[in-house]
């Protein structure tokens, strides 16, 4: 085995990023369970507690019936028995355990419902921001003597930093109510059926109109900076040169050789951006009271539900990790340079 | 580390205007005591119930005050001052603690670096926010100095891996090794070989940390989870929306916490982006005929 790794140095290396991927995912949920646990709380009161306010009665609950429900949620035994029962659950079972904010249905089954919300909100927002951000990042390299040029860089420097929670108070001050062009809660009019119908659809599109704009208005300004300083390092080099003396149109410089060569980093950066939708923009959901993943969790922490907590974590870790571990996979076989690198 | 922030300055129009607006915001911050202490005298600035509530623009309120009975300028104020005092406390914490891991990583190398580096990964990838907001739960007593820990915990990963690249390429570098060569100790090293040219990286470092913790900062206050007995501009944006200041025709109330908040981003944006450009002149437009 060690001999063909060592014959075989792309071997080694595909051995050592598949190794770091299980190990620091599995590190990463270690250090949140006993993060979780060593949090002074009570759940079980607090879940207790909401549902005396939710359906205003009392339960007197005895010591029986909180034990049983200590059995329900894995919290019996000590720590390390319950951190292995629930790592075994996880791995073997993909067995999340039952939520709190919706007793019995398991975490699974929640993550499911709001999962889709998310991943279209983000997927939609992100792609948007991208392909707007390489063609206005490009244009402003290409341009990067004039006056606009360095308006739209240093309008996107002031932007890339501000946290998109504070672009979408703004948003929703203007656009929600000042002109009241764009509904600022909820994803759906509640009259329209779920389904696929057209009204259903334009008011689902109309609704995460402001919380995509106050996510796009932030990436798009890194994405620009990003693809504007990779163009213009890439203005400098030989080939280029030789393109022009060739007679080429500069349009066709422009995107056939200097955007190009930036596209290989960028759609990286794509990847691994798409790989933190599930935790990017949390708050942004709760402040549109979205139905995606932010709003599960905010419901989760109000009454410290521990599983919805670390279903939403594990979610969040698996997908960036697997989204490094699929660029750490491919960029080998894209790029020869990694090639090149491995080997040596 | 003089020389390194003069020739920024010299050399990038960013840095400067940041620098600039930047040493303002700091400098009211510093005042701000002597603003307020004249309107509301000895009480705490988040003490309410002081004047009565909504009075408009007065020459004892000169901005009116807020639906809590408190002065509207000593909000804004003493907001600035402990937004920005959480936001640098927390990027000291998160800088010291990311410097020596960093350090330690970076110079030992072997084993101790794979296990630092090991764990320094995997609290890069735990979603910090929803953590950070259970633990500002269920802190009893949240004063400046918890906030501040709270926010540094999850982000002095960040610092490290950069000082740890920093250091393994420094340490390469001949005036190390002639230090080694000749005896020096390896601490003496570190401080007198290795820190003063990391001091740009370590500027740099410390800057994207106060970022990041006054951006954390104020998400979790803005939702109404920080300490509720200090003034911050993220609890005004909480109290902004609690009181609906939009249906009062009140909306500057929300407007100016949110558009400082922009200002103090942009700010040190501008100056990280100026440090880079120097440390690194291909972000610069005039870099390609060289």
């Amino acid at each position: 085995m060690l001999k063909l790794l060592r014959k075989y140095p792309i071997l080694s290396y595909y051995a050592n990023k598949l190794f770091a991927y299980v190990l620091t995912i599995f590190g990463a949920l270690t250090i949140t369970f006993f993060m979780f646990r060593l949090i002074p709380s009570n759940p079980i009161e607090n879940w207790i507690k909401s549902l005396e306010r939710q359906y205003s009665v009392s339960i007197e609950g005895g010591d029986a019936m909180i034990n049983s429900y200590k059995e329900k949620f894995g919290m019996t035994g000590t720590l390390w028995q319950q951190y292995t029962r629930y790592m075994y659950n996880v791995i073997f079972n993909l067995d999340l355990g039952p939520s709190f904010i919706n007793f019995p249905t398991p975490v699974e089954d929640l993550l499911a419902a709001a999962i889709p919300w998310t991943v279209a909100l983000m997927t939609v927002s992100i792609l948007i921001a991208w392909v707007l951000g390489l063609l206005i990042g490009a244009t402003a390299a290409w341009f990067r003597e004039s006056a606009i040029s360095d308006v739209i860089t240093n309008v996107s420097i002031t932007l890339s930093q501000v946290p998109s929670y504070l672009v979408a108070l703004f948003l929703v001050l203007f656009l929600g109510y000042q002109w009241k062009l764009l509904p600022t809660r909820g994803a759906f009019d509640a009259q329209y059926a779920i389904g696929l119908n057209w009204n259903f659809i334009r008011s689902v599109a109309k609704h995460s109109m402001l919380p995509a704009l106050s996510i796009i208005i932030v990436s798009l300004a890194g994405w620009i900076l990003s693809t504007r300083s990779l163009v213009i390092s890439n203005m400098g080099e030989d080939y280029l040169m030789y393109a022009e003396a060739k007679g080429l149109k500069p349009r066709d410089i422009m995107v056939r050789y200097a955007l190009r060569n930036a596209m290989l980093p960028q759609a990286t950066g794509l990847a691994l951006t798409m790989g933190s939708m599930m935790s990017g923009q949390l708050l942004i959901e709760m402040m549109f009271v979205y139905p995606g993943l932010g709003q599960v969790m905010s419901r989760a922490i109000a009454i410290f539900d521990y599983n919805a907590m670390m279903g939403i974590i594990i979610l969040s870790v698996v997908s960036v990790m697997t989204a490094s571990l699929l660029v750490d996979l491919a960029l080998p076989v894209i790029d020869p340079r990694v090639r090149t690198a491995i080997k040596a | 580390m003089l020389n390194f922030i003069a020739s920024c300055w010299r050399t990038s129009g960013k840095f400067k205007f940041g620098v600039t607006v930047l040493a303002l915001l700091v400098l009211i911050a510093l005042v701000a005591p002597l603003i307020y202490r004249p309107i509301i005298g000895t009480s705490s600035p988040s003490r309410p119930g002081v004047f009565p509530r909504w009075q408009p623009p007065s020459s004892t309120n000169p901005l009116g005050t807020d639906g809590h009975g408190r002065d509207l300028l000593t909000d804004y104020l003493a907001g600035l001052r402990m937004t920005l005092y959480i936001g640098f406390l927390a990027g000291v914490i998160a800088t010291s603690v990311g410097v020596s891991v960093g350090f330690l990583s970076g110079y030992q190398g072997g084993w101790l670096d794979s296990i630092l580096l090991t764990i320094t990964n995997m609290l890069i990838v735990i979603p910090s926010y929803p953590i950070l907001v259970a633990l500002a739960m269920v802190t009893p007593e949240m004063n400046v100095t918890t906030m501040s820990l709270i926010l540094a915990l999850f982000s002095w990963p960040f610092s490290a891996r950069t000082i740890r690249a920093q250091v393994m390429t420094m340490k390469e570098r001949p005036y190390v090794e002639l230090a080694k060569v000749s005896g020096q100790r390896d601490l003496s090293i570190i401080f007198t070989e290795i820190l003063p040219n990391l001091m740009p990286y370590l500027l740099m470092g410390f800057a994207f940390s106060v970022v990041g913790a006054m951006v954390a900062e104020v998400g979790i206050e803005a939702i109404g989870l920080g300490p509720s007995n200090i003034i911050t501009l993220g609890l005004m944006i909480n109290y902004a929306n609690g009181w609906g200041v939009y249906s009062m025709g009140r909306m500057e109330i929300l407007l100016i916490p949110v558009g400082v908040l922009v200002v103090i981003f942009a700010a040190i944006t501008m100056i990280n982006r100026g440090m880079e450009e120097y440390l690194n002149p291909r972000l610069q437009k005039v870099t390609t005929e060289s």
